[in-house]
């Protein structure tokens, strides 16, 4: 499914922090990963991660840390900072309430709708 | 074909298409190197993990390659983002680096724009105030005009001798300069003789144009022998007719030989001598009655410069009047006291008041030559014309006085893009005019005066004045010490006229009054006043039957009439008070 690119903008920094609070991913592992979490939903162009993640190191909440993987290539880890940290405490919190309230009409909406075709 | 696991993982570098996608990219971002070498890396380690991941998948390299590509978005758009997202991270010193080179460049380009564009448009000059200025002048029938008289008389004028000119004082008799002063006047004869004519008519009468001043430089030339400034002004004055309709700035005005005004005041004073050494007082004291009828008619001058020659003139002479009454008065004829009356009658007709029309239209002048106009007195500074005008104003300055090269092209270009516009330059300089106005108006004694000049030194020493306002700073003249000057004229002459009333009164009553309020009112119409007392001049009886009169002069206070002499009215120490009789030695 294609979503608006304005709906995506506030979505895929906060699932980025998100996957990377858990553990350190490169690039290609987290294209993979948020597909794969989202169900396809957050499925990106596999080079729009890039800048998204060079973007959210330059505001320090992420550091890119080049190491050696298990068969010996080179791969660029990313890792939570505890700036980041806040920031994905703060806009779960804030993500949470819009969820619910957006849910709130959603679901009023659809049950309006219900009423007037029973 | 590489199609196994094995085979991918063992790439040291990727295949071709993806390698050269990677470069195309990278390349794009116009990042530094540093960051390139980063995000190159990173790009060919991702689609290495990408070419492993699809190989799992059962595909083979070029299905590999293929699907990569397709799934890798656009390469321009990418390359943009990466460049954002890669700049963004660039260290704080970059960013303040990148924003202050922005803002100078930025404003060094605004700045230039705004010459650029201060430097278009012309300046519509519509007003002639040559024209004004001569409107009163033509209005006076011709016969009353001394100036094309004067103008004869200072085309013939000899300059003085150069020896003359480097003694302290004018010689006497006794003298040994003084054959050669005496020579001097007698050369210059028939020049005196048409000064005496020109100075019976009532007006001065000089019309200010450019036609008579180059007529008179001329001849000026031809008379030194310079060849070459004659042909260079004969050139300019063939140059000016063929304009006659054109427009020409006040400013470049030239006035007639002051100079030789002077010269003429000084031989009369000579001439006077050199008949008072014959005993003929009638003429002694005619020659120095055309004198001050010279300096008169200049006084009626309607430039300041005009003025303030005319009064060097009219101090000299009174000066020399007062002692030539005070050693020859005895013997004095009385075709010589009539003559002497007469002069105190003419004396009290005098009326002295600075002029500043002159000044001021010459600003507007300025005004109307070197900003544009849109009709509605709306328009900016030309710098070019600015530039002209104002070197053309300073050519007597000093050489090498003023800037060139780049900083006067620097302080040219701040001008054209910081100078207030028309309008708000005349309202500047006519405000600045009203507030030294008042305290002009106050009498010389009033401490309050000194702000005059206070304003005026504040409002030009700021630095944003002379760079938003530098045409005020340039042309607003600083009147005080011309003020003071022709104020103090209007002493001297009510001295004088004081000094012949008592000296009138003497020969009526056998001595000179205890008070001057004796003289009252058929010596004199009214008492002389010091202008730096505000009182009536200081009058005192003397032991021997004479008596002293004397201003308090510049420090205000009474000193009982010491010292000075009558003969160094510019004497750089001012002497406690000014006396005028008696005249000392």
């Amino acid at each position: 499914m294609e979503f608006e690119r304005e709906l995506l903008k506030g979505v895929l920094p906060m699932a980025v922090l998100k996957l990377l609070r858990r553990r350190n991913m490169y690039g290609y592992e987290l294209v993979q990963e948020l597909s794969r979490q989202t169900d396809g939903v957050l499925e990106l162009g596999q080079s729009t991660v890039y800048p998204l993640l060079y973007n959210l190191e330059a505001q320090g909440l992420v550091e890119g840390v080049w190491q050696a993987a298990q068969n010996g290539r080179d791969r660029k880890y990313y890792q939570l900072t505890d700036k980041g940290a806040k920031r994905l405490e703060r806009d779960l919190v804030q993500w949470g309430e819009l969820v619910r309230g957006v849910g709130q009409i959603i679901t009023e909406v659809i049950s309006g709708q219900s009423s007037a075709i029973s | 074909m590489i199609t196994t696991r094995a085979n991918i993982e063992e790439l040291t570098t990727l295949p071709g298409e993806l390698q050269e996608l990677t470069t195309r990219v990278v390349r794009q971002t116009r990042l530094w190197r540093r960051e390139r070498r980063d995000v190159q890396a990173e790009l060919e380690s991702h689609f290495r993990e990408g070419l492993i991941e699809l190989q799992q998948d059962g595909l083979t390299l070029e299905q590999c390659i293929k699907v990569l590509k397709e799934q890798f978005g656009d390469e321009v758009v990418l390359a943009k983002l990466i460049r954002r997202g890669k700049k963004r991270g660039r260290p704080m010193i970059y960013k303040v680096f990148v924003y202050t080179m922005a803002v100078t460049f930025g404003g060094a380009g605004s700045l230039g724009g705004l010459v650029w564009w201060r430097a278009q448009g012309e300046p519509n000059p519509t007003v002639d105030y040559v024209a004004r200025l001569n409107e009163p002048i033509l209005a006076i029938p011709e016969e009353q005009r001394a100036w094309p008289l004067l103008r004869e008389a200072i085309l013939q004028v000899e300059p003085m001798p150069k020896v003359l000119q480097e003694l302290s004082a004018l010689p006497a008799p006794d003298d040994q300069e003084w054959s050669m002063a005496e020579s001097w006047v007698a050369q210059n004869k028939e020049a005196l003789d048409l000064v005496r004519q020109a100075v019976q008519r009532p007006r001065y009468g000089y019309l200010y144009d450019w036609q008579s001043s180059l007529e008179y430089r001329i001849e000026d030339a031809r008379r030194r022998g310079d060849e070459t400034d004659r042909q260079e002004l004969e050139f300019q004055l063939a140059e000016l007719k063929t304009e006659r309709n054109e427009l020409r700035p006040l400013i470049s005005l030239v006035l007639p030989s002051l100079r030789s005004y002077r010269d003429i005041a000084r031989m009369y004073i000579l001439d006077s001598r050199r008949c008072a050494d014959h005993e003929n007082w009638s003429q002694a004291w005619q020659e120095l009655e055309s004198s001050c009828h010279l300096g008169g008619l200049l006084l009626q001058g309607k430039t300041l410069i005009e003025q303030l020659v005319g009064a060097a003139i009219l101090n000299l002479t009174l000066s020399e009047m007062v002692q030539l009454q005070q050693a020859h008065d005895a013997e004095f004829t009385d075709e010589a006291w009539l003559q002497i009356h007469n002069t105190k009658l003419w004396i009290s007709a005098i009326q002295i008041e600075t002029v500043i029309d002159f000044e001021q239209m010459t600003f507007e002048d300025v005004v109307q030559f070197v900003f544009t106009d849109d009709g509605q007195d709306n328009g900016h500074l030309l710098p070019k014309q600015y530039d002209e005008m104002v070197n053309a104003f300073s050519q007597t300055a000093p050489d090498g006085s003023g800037d060139s090269g780049w900083s006067h092209e620097a302080k040219l270009a701040t001008m054209a893009a910081m100078h207030a516009d028309r309008k708000s330059t005349l309202a500047t300089y006519y405000q600045l005019w009203s507030e030294i106005a008042r305290y002009r108006e106050l009498p010389l004694y009033d401490a309050q005066r000194a702000e005059a000049d206070r304003v005026l030194d504040q409002f030009k020493n700021d630095p944003e004045k002379q760079i938003r306002f530098a045409m005020v700073c340039n042309l607003m003249p600083s009147l005080g010490r011309a003020d003071q000057l022709l104020r103090e004229l209007e002493m001297n002459l009510a001295a004088m006229n004081t000094i012949i009333a008592l000296q009138e009164f003497r020969r009526q009553a056998g001595a000179y009054p205890v008070m001057l309020s004796e003289l009252l009112p058929d010596y004199l119409d009214a008492l002389p006043e010091d202008v730096y007392s505000g009182q009536p001049l200081k009058y005192e009886m003397t032991e021997a039957g004479d008596f002293k009169l004397y201003s308090v002069w510049r420090n205000l206070q009474d000193d009982s009439g010491s010292s000075v002499k009558m003969n160094e009215p510019d004497s750089p120490n001012d002497p406690e008070d000014w006396v005028y009789w008696p005249v000392h030695d």
